[in-house]
């Protein structure tokens, strides 16, 4: 038997870098298993250094078009501790939607534009939409996608990247009527995101996925009264249990020699996942009723340790998100406008909060006048390279018999279940297949 | 429907000529508009581009192309000849114009007059600010073209 290759590189960015390289050897033994990645946040760690703490926040949330508001809220809460700024509970329940509606869109641009295709065997969503059976899904994905990017213009002043959320507080507040209209947006669309569960459960039902299981230690925030997304204790289905601020003890990189990206581990342990798996994993019982309900309904428990499984995960988080987000504008009532303040003051914190892809991690010193001395980016993909190369390594060799084709694109759902950050590039995928020997 | 004209100029400013339409548009929101005339500047929009023109039955879109043409040929292009794959517009996004526009055709979202005014590139280098020298020099003709444009479409019926 010749040697076997599985090489799927990136149209855009990567210069014909390798992004996923997989050798085969003669007696199906694997001898390589990687993704390679981009890291644009470490531009980010330098250039931070010697700026003002309040431009962090404003310029963090450029890392990314996806999950701007990961990275803004993550600084400014590790800010805020490190200054000893305390925020109003306004603001508090604004960034947590603010974050919601950031989910909302991302993971229904994950489960219908780059999840299903896979699943359902199209090329693109736009294949997809050429199926008078699918185009009613494709227009309510769109639709809600939408819904979610109002919901985000509405509280900060503009699509994608904020304009009104700094240190301290907000400089601009919506209206209450403004709130209640997307409330009511949001009820009528609780229908599709049930649909979009049960669709979910349908499309990783399917063979080979349901034998793809690999135990692993799940990683998220946790908060024993709310589900986590801005706040919680860093915790594991292994036991991890610490404050936010500690992760730099926890998680940690490792260099590996014939490698050159890093591994990220946990202290004294391995690699590990996070997302919206973990996520549900971890916080279960905090989910929304509904969500609880739906995940019930598709036959979704937990712990559940099948990576195929996130795009459930996904959608479940879907339907939890719309739940909170109405209970948030309840909360919320009449925004009222609250000057935002702060003082400069020196020292040195972390934080954590929950991307849509997983745990987005934040972090440094400023001195007493207020300038950043270090500052450290942790995005979620780069947690999940590992333990993606360690699916790769337990999932390929149980897969040999399929051929070329279909190999190849379990690999790139291997990659996808983890929505990772260049979801953009992953979309225009570029296949090349060689075999060698 | 508004007897409306809709403008979008498309592009990353980060990335040398793939601006160019940012630059068009900017350049025709310097000189007086008649009324009815609507100037966004979207940059990469991909799928937004359906909820940009939702509701006008005319938009020109403005974006930098690839073509076998001199680098700043500045051309108008229909649907259907991106559709040929004559022009690439630029973007780094993964839902690129094309792409919004197949699916708008799908789902019956497309505008009654969809015009494209290409502008041809050099390069699309990443984290470079400002044109090619070429491109430059054709972003005065490309804003004449423009505006003579849209003084037809609002005048058709």
């Amino acid at each position: 038997m010749s040697e076997r290759r599985i090489f799927v590189d990136y149209l855009a960015r990567m210069e014909g870098d390798g992004a996923i390289d997989i050798i085969i050897g003669p007696n199906g033994e694997l001898k390589k298993a990687r993704w390679e990645v981009w890291e644009p946040p470490r531009f980010f760690e330098a250039f931070l250094v010697g700026r003002k703490a309040e431009e962090v926040p404003e310029i963090v949330q450029r890392i990314c078009g996806i999950c701007p508001h990961a990275h803004h809220i993550t600084a400014l809460r590790a800010l805020e501790r490190a200054m000893g700024v305390q925020v109003s509970e306004q603001t508090v329940l604004l960034r947590e939607l603010m974050h919601y509606s950031d989910w909302i869109m991302s993971h229904t641009l994950h489960v219908y534009c780059l999840a299903a295709p896979d699943f359902l065997g199209y090329e693109s969503v736009i294949a997809m939409a050429e199926n008078p059976e699918l185009l009613p899904t494709v227009q309510k994905a769109l639709q809600l996608k939408r819904l979610a990017n109002d919901m985000i213009v509405a509280i900060c002043g503009h699509e994608i990247q904020n304009r009104t959320s700094v240190v301290g507080g907000f400089t601009a507040v919506p209206d209450g009527a403004t709130l209640r209209a997307l409330k009511e947006r949001l009820k009528a669309a609780k229908e599709f995101a049930y649909e979009t569960v049960k669709l979910a459960a349908k499309l990783a039902s399917q063979p080979p996925c349901p034998d793809l299981v690999r135990k692993c230690e799940h990683v998220s925030l946790h908060d024993d009264t709310k589900y986590a997304i801005n706040d919680g204790r860093l915790v594991s289905t292994e036991g991890l249990n610490v404050p936010d601020w500690e992760y730099p003890v926890w998680l940690i990189e490792k260099h590996v020699p014939s490698c050159n990206c890093k591994h990220a581990i946990i202290k004294g342990r391995d690699s590990f996942m996070v997302g919206p798996l973990p996520r549900v994993n971890n916080n279960f019982e905090q989910l929304s009723a509904d969500a609880k309900a739906a995940a019930r309904e598709v036959g979704f428990s937990v712990p559940c340790f099948n990576p195929f499984m996130s795009i459930v995960a996904r959608a479940i988080e879907i339907v939890h998100s719309i739940d909170r987000s109405i209970e948030l504008i309840d909360e919320l009532g009449e925004p009222k406008y609250e000057e935002p303040k702060f003082e400069y003051k020196a020292g040195e914190s972390y934080a954590i909060t929950e991307a849509a892809r997983g745990i987005c991690c934040h972090g440094g010193r400023i001195d007493k006048d207020g300038v950043v001395q270090k500052w450290d980016i942790v995005a979620p993909t780069a947690r999940n390279v590992y333990n993606l190369e360690k699916d790769f390594e337990e999932f390929v060799p149980k897969l040999l018999h399929l051929p070329d084709d279909k190999l190849t694109l379990l690999c790139e759902m291997m990659v996808r279940n983890y929505d990772p950050c260049q979801s953009c590039a992953t979309h225009s995928l570029k296949v090349r297949i060689r075999r060698e020997g | 429907m508004r007897r409306a004209v809709l403008v979008l100029g498309c592009g990353n400013p980060f990335a040398g000529d793939d601006a160019v339409g940012l630059h068009v548009v900017q350049a025709l929101k310097e000189g007086e508009l008649p009324a009815g005339v609507n100037v966004v500047e979207a940059g990469t929009p991909g799928l937004n581009l359906l909820d940009f023109w939702e509701g006008y039955d005319r938009v020109v879109v403005v974006d930098a192309v690839w073509a076998e043409l001199p680098p700043g040929t500045v051309r108008f292009f229909s649907p259907e000849d991106l559709e040929k794959r004559l022009a690439f517009p630029v973007s780094q996004h993964g839902f690129n114009v094309a792409d919004a526009l197949e699916l708008g055709r799908l789902l019956g979202r497309l505008p009654r007059y969809l015009i494209f005014l290409g502008i041809v590139v050099r390069e699309c280098v990443p984290f470079r600010v400002g044109l090619s020298r070429e491109v430059e020099a054709a972003v005065p003709l490309a804003c004449a073209v423009l505006r003579a444009e849209v003084a037809r479409l609002l005048e058709l019926p």
